[in-house]
């Protein structure tokens, strides 16, 4: 039986430390990249929420290989 | 993406509703054999994490999407947390059931191999300093080893002589023949629940991504002005 506990002991801790780490972690760098923006005037660099078009969408992006 | 956490978080607690109250009482193992409806689905989000891995790493070293590589490092990192937890409650389970935490048996052993390979993946792409087209195109490599190590993992039971049991869902012309309905039915439930879990965690990991490449390509952009 203990094992049993412990088993899905370590799958409850496990899953959720690692969502709560994927959520603390995607919340910092939104305010990040708020900030950004914010000293840009909101020029540059779209908002955090935004979907569909990403940095990486675009030419030469940093982070990711760029189109050839 | 608050509707596929919504469902997915449902679904787990459905599932272990289901391994607590319906699946039965093993008769030689007790309920030990519970620990059964998650090792196998964590060990099945794995390998489709890799798949996604593969697929992010092809799509890097044939057509160099920056989309494709962020799957990639996405699916790396995921797959990297379900193998550590496959490798935790497989280990609960061989101390329960075979008396020992480890043995270098071929499944075991190959799974670990695999886990290694993810976890040096995710290491590479954190500590890596060279031109991100490279680190991309480097790591996409280590991708599809990692995948190559999959069909090993599966076959392990069949190839060499192992402590640990041969499929009894994924038979050839049998499938789920070696389990009675009960706990089939119960691992399907399970089964289920972990795809639709690894798949929210996908989906965040990927949206994290394109918040990290954004604001990369913003602090490049500003740098060259």
């Amino acid at each position: 039986m203990s094992f049993l506990v412990a088993a899905y002991a370590v799958l409850w801790i496990g899953l959720f430390a690692y969502l709560v780490s994927l959520a603390r972690r995607l919340r910092a760098l939104s305010e990040e990249a708020r900030a950004f923006a914010e000293e840009e005037g909101c020029a540059g660099t779209p908002p955090a929420g935004e979907r569909g078009r990403t940095a990486g969408d675009r030419s030469g992006a940093a982070g990711a290989p760029a189109r050839p | 993406m608050v509707p596929l956490v919504v469902c997915a978080a449902a679904a787990f607690l459905g599932a272990l509703a289901t391994i607590a109250f319906y699946a039965p009482v093993e008769a030689v193992q007790g309920v030990a054999q519970k620990i059964f409806y998650v090792h196998v689905p964590l060990a099945w989000c794995t390998f489709l994490a890799v798949a996604a891995l593969l697929a992010g790493s092809i799509g890097t070293l044939w057509r160099r999407r920056p989309g494709a590589d962020r799957l990639a490092r996405s699916a790396a990192e995921v797959g990297s947390v379900l193998a550590t937890l496959v490798l935790l409650t497989g280990s609960l389970w061989g101390k329960a059931v075979w008396g020992t935490w480890w043995t270098w048996d071929g499944r075991l052993t190959s799974t670990l191999v695999l886990w290694f390979i993810l976890v040096g993946y995710v290491l590479y792409r954190s500590l890596a300093e060279g031109p991100p087209e490279t680190t991309a195109r480097t790591a996409a490599v280590l991708g599809v080893i990692a995948a190559a190590d999959v069909p090993i993992i599966h076959l392990s039971v069949t190839w060499w002589r192992t402590l640990h049991p041969e499929p009894v869902v994924m038979r050839s012309g049998d499938f789920g023949g070696g389990l009675p309905g009960s706990m089939l039915a119960t691992l399907l439930v399970s089964l289920g629940a972990f795809t639709l879990l690894a798949a929210a965690l996908l989906v965040l990991r990927v949206r994290l991504a394109e918040v990290e490449d954004r604001l990369e390509a913003a602090a490049v952009e500003r740098a060259l002005r």
